[in-house]
């Protein structure tokens, strides 16, 4: 449970009406995996309101009732939020669903303030099967565009309803629109729900590590997901000795873009009486100050990629670089 | 047979082309049954000749049609504003014309509240007019450093708060979020300027200006601030569909003191409307004093914080603003709405967005062709010739902002708009010109309520500054006096009730001190409100200094 001080994470959930943000949500709400996740949606024309009250009945459900009249944002949505974290039992987290031509990016600024609300990611769905005439629209593709370079990661959604072309000439758009893009390939938004979310454990066991079937230190492991998306693999990194932060920041912006999700329980010299917790959602990064060591400081890393495979003996070269 | 009331004056306006001047106005049953010379009034059978208003001007009681409940709540918290503005109980509150003033009243006000640590509030703060001087955290700190104190600005969309409030909500210069202002040294002034960082700045010290805003205070306080301002009927344009709402409303403009007819359009969710089935509730409230059952939708943002949607881009670079309702949504409610035969009222800012609504209206005319709509477009200031043409020739109406040109105007010429838009915005002449109903309001809390106000903006369109901006846009007196009147009830589809003084129609009249059709234009904001009469029923402004 998330005490009064501790700020709740906040997961924003961005896209265009019809991109398939309430399927990943329904995905989100049936695993919440011990979790009790508040939830507020936008879009509220847009779903069945009592099917999520069920889905989610582990935690509170708020629909935006309305908004500020100059904004986007809206009194009702920082209000709606604040009412979860001040209730008698305060959701573990809370995921917004934006409106369909929300800046998923201004919500999120309710997270960097980090004193009531800590941000974990921003995720942006996209159709793939009609994105690119949607970004054709005039009246809309600034939005769209809005929408794409805030998301930490992006979900390129109904990639079965497209070919392989057009495919690649959507990646190509992509990367010309934000060239350090992190997006995953997917069907149904099926995604592994750890991949979105902020995983609340402090050790590495069953986090973000489980996505992998098995985890060997120094090694990599593929995982096809279910349906014809992304292939996921891991790869896993430990060392006793401490980092040097500022080697270690600039290993980790330089990594390759098929790495969308990691965490880690590091060393960090300037901070060595304390865990320093490496998480990383997309091209999100933070580093924070964790709890302090209560067995032998150890740092373990995990980092999931997709698609195309890579070089493990490169990425273990480069971190044991940022090592003192 | 009820007795038939003769009101006399020095001269009556009463907006009828048929009848435009007359002495007096006979009153029977809360209507108007006569118009004309006294001795032709008094000739029936039993009348009684009321001179209570004599050397006054009676005009019709004029009509806000774009207001909002809130405009009464303000006033339970510190007023800073520049100008000197009236009160809800008749007072004139004066404005604070240094930066020094402001942090006086402040400090008197901390002095005489409880040590509970609760947050001082103050509003109307519009640092525009004190030139080279910023208001800082450290003039705040001075008042307190212990009681969070949060200053609304007259834009509502910037705040000044002390340290306190920055601590408590976790803003420093290096907070990596929108809307903090820092001076030259790296420090935050204090001034949050973003919807985010303003709104957790509220929640961190349980501040809120919206708070019981629809409360019994606030309904009281707006029908005061009508009665003060010679508003016969205002709106509140966003009301929720909440029948405890809708009842609160109901029952306090029935009481025979309340000085005002309310006409509310609901809002709904949004980017959803209201409810289709809730709407035959809601209606189900209204009564002589009491008009619900139009439709509140809204497209896009608004211009001072870059959030309208714009044709052109913003004059200083800022990128195009915001749907506030996806575009397919908003066809979809306005062909739902119109097809179920209710009449809306629709936010539309920039040019993009009043083009897309009318094309949205045309879809939806043609899909179901409905007769005297009366839908309208609300603020609208980037309307030009062919969009007001296209309004006329689908039977919509538009409604807008004068005052913004007063208040707005330098920003819009500095920052967002540049001279030659600026100059064209709120084309009232060109609507006039078109032949496109139109009506003038203040959407008041966003300036400040007054029909004599929004008529001087209207006629005169100078700025803060003293700008003269767009002079060809400048409206007659009597097309802004039929504009906040006539126009602005023929928008609420009541046109047959109010907004002239013709028999049939209700004795709602507004009494002035001084004739606008006489007077200097320049001094028309300064016309006194003497009185207003709501069906026949006599309320004194009772201002005082």
């Amino acid at each position: 449970m998330a005490g009064m001080d501790r700020p709740t994470p906040l997961t924003i959930i961005g896209g265009f009406l019809g991109a398939g943000k309430t399927t990943l949500l329904r995905r989100i709400l049936a695993e919440p995996e011990g979790r009790r996740l508040g939830v507020a949606i936008n879009d509220f024309g847009a779903l069945n309101i009592d099917e999520l009250l069920v889905a989610g009945r582990s935690g509170p459900v708020v629909s935006l009732a309305n908004g500020c009249v100059c904004c986007q944002i809206g009194d009702s949505l920082i209000d709606a939020l604040f009412a979860m974290r001040n209730a008698a039992q305060p959701p573990d987290g809370i995921v917004v669903e934006a409106s369909g031509v929300a800046d998923p990016g201004k919500i999120a600024q309710l997270g960097r303030i980090g004193r009531f609300f800590r941000l974990n990611s921003i995720a942006v769905v996209v159709d793939a099967d009609n994105v690119l005439s949607q970004a054709a629209d005039p009246l809309l593709s600034d939005t769209m565009l809005r929408q794409l370079r805030a998301a930490d990661l992006l979900l390129l959604n109904k990639i079965d309803l497209v070919d392989d072309n057009a495919l690649r000439a959507i990646e190509r758009w992509l990367a010309a629109i934000v060239p350090d893009h992190r997006a995953i390939k997917c069907v149904n938004a099926a995604v592994p729900v750890r991949l979105v979310l902020d995983d609340q454990s402090p050790s590495l066991d069953g986090g973000v590590a489980g996505l992998a079937a098995h985890d060997h230190a120094d090694s990599h492991e593929h995982a096809r997901h279910q349906h014809h998306g992304d292939v996921f693999w891991s790869w896993s990194y430990q060392s006793t000795r401490s980092f040097g932060r500022s080697a270690l920041l600039a290993v980790v912006a330089a990594l390759p873009s098929q790495i969308i999700r990691g965490k880690g329980i590091l060393i960090c010299s300037d901070q060595p009486a304390r865990q320093t917790v490496l998480h990383l959602v997309g091209r999100r990064v933070e580093l924070s100050a964790g709890e302090p060591w209560h067995e032998a400081p150890s740092s373990r890393l995990v980092l999931i990629g997709v698609g195309q495979d890579i070089d493990g003996a490169a990425l273990t070269q480069a971190f044991n670089s940022a090592l003192r | 047979m009820t007795e038939t009331t003769v009101f006399t004056a020095a001269k009556i306006h009463t907006l009828d082309p048929a009848r435009p001047g007359a002495a007096a106005v006979a009153v029977q049953d809360g209507l108007i049954v006569g118009v004309g010379a006294v001795d032709d009034l008094t000739s029936g059978g039993s009348t009684r000749i009321d001179d209570r208003f004599a050397g006054k001007i009676i005009l019709p009681g004029f009509v806000e049609g774009h207001a909002h409940v809130t405009t009464g709540g303000n006033w339970q918290h510190v007023y800073v504003g520049y100008h000197d503005r009236l009160a809800p109980d008749g007072t004139v509150r004066k404005g604070a014309r240094t930066l020094g003033e402001v942090i006086d009243r402040l400090r008197d006000a901390e002095r005489s509240m409880p040590d509970d640590g609760r947050p001082l509030l103050a509003w109307a703060f519009d640092p525009i007019f004190f030139e080279g001087g910023r208001m800082t955290v450290a003039d705040l700190d001075a008042v307190s450093r212990s009681r969070p104190i949060v200053i609304n600005h007259q834009s509502a969309h910037a705040l000044n708060v002390n340290s306190v409030v920055l601590e408590r909500a976790g803003l420093g210069p290096s907070t990596e979020v929108d809307g903090i202002v820092v001076d030259d040294g790296g420090k935050a002034t204090g001034e949050l300027r973003e919807a985010v960082v303003m709104h957790i700045a509220f929640h961190a010290v349980g501040a809120d200006f919206q708070k019981d805003a629809s409360s019994e205070i606030g309904i009281w306080n707006f029908g005061r601030l009508a009665n003060l301002t010679g508003v016969t009927t205002i709106t509140d344009l966003y009301l929720a569909q909440s029948t405890e709402t809708a009842e609160r409303y109901r029952r306090i403009t029935a009481d025979p003191q309340f000085p005002a007819r309310v006409v509310a359009a609901i809002r709904g969710p949004r980017p959803a409307g209201p409810d289709l089935a809730r709407m035959a509730e809601m209606l189900a409230y209204s009564h002589d004093k009491l008009r619900m059952g139009s439709i509140k939708l809204s497209v896009d943002g608004e211009i001072p914080t870059y959030t309208a949607r714009l044709k052109q881009p913003h004059h200083d670079g800022t990128p195009n603003g915001v749907w506030t309702t996806h575009p397919e949504e908003a066809r979809r409610q306005i062909r739902m709405y119109h097809k179920a035969g209710y009449q809306l009222h629709i936010h539309a800012v920039g040019d993009e967005a009043s083009g897309l609504v009318l094309e949205f209206i045309a879809e939806a005319l043609a899909a179901a062709p409905r007769p005297d709509h009366r839908h309208t477009i609300q603020h609208c200031p980037l309307m030009d010739e062919a969009q007001f043409r296209s309004a006329r020739d689908l039977g919509v109406c538009v409604n807008l902002l004068s005052n913004h040109v007063h208040f707005y105007g330098d920003i819009h010429v500095e920052r967002t708009l540049g001279p030659a838009r600026a100059a064209r915005m709120n084309a009232l002449a060109t609507a006039k010109r078109v032949g496109v109903n139109f009506a003038i309001h203040s959407d008041s809390p966003v300036t400040p309520l007054g029909p004599m106000l929004s008529i001087w903006s209207a006629v005169n369109r100078r700025t803060a500054k003293g700008r003269l901006l767009g002079p060809e846009e400048r409206l007659s007196v009597a097309d802004a006096v039929h504009a906040m009147t006539l126009g602005s009830a023929y928008t609420l589809k009541l046109d047959h009730e109010i907004g002239s003084i013709v028999p049939g129609k209700r004795a709602d009249f507004a009494v002035l001190d001084q004739d606008p059709f006489a007077v200097d234009p320049i001094d028309l904001k300064d016309i006194a409100v003497h009185a207003t009469v709501l069906g026949g029923r006599c309320f004194e402004a009772r201002t005082r200094p």
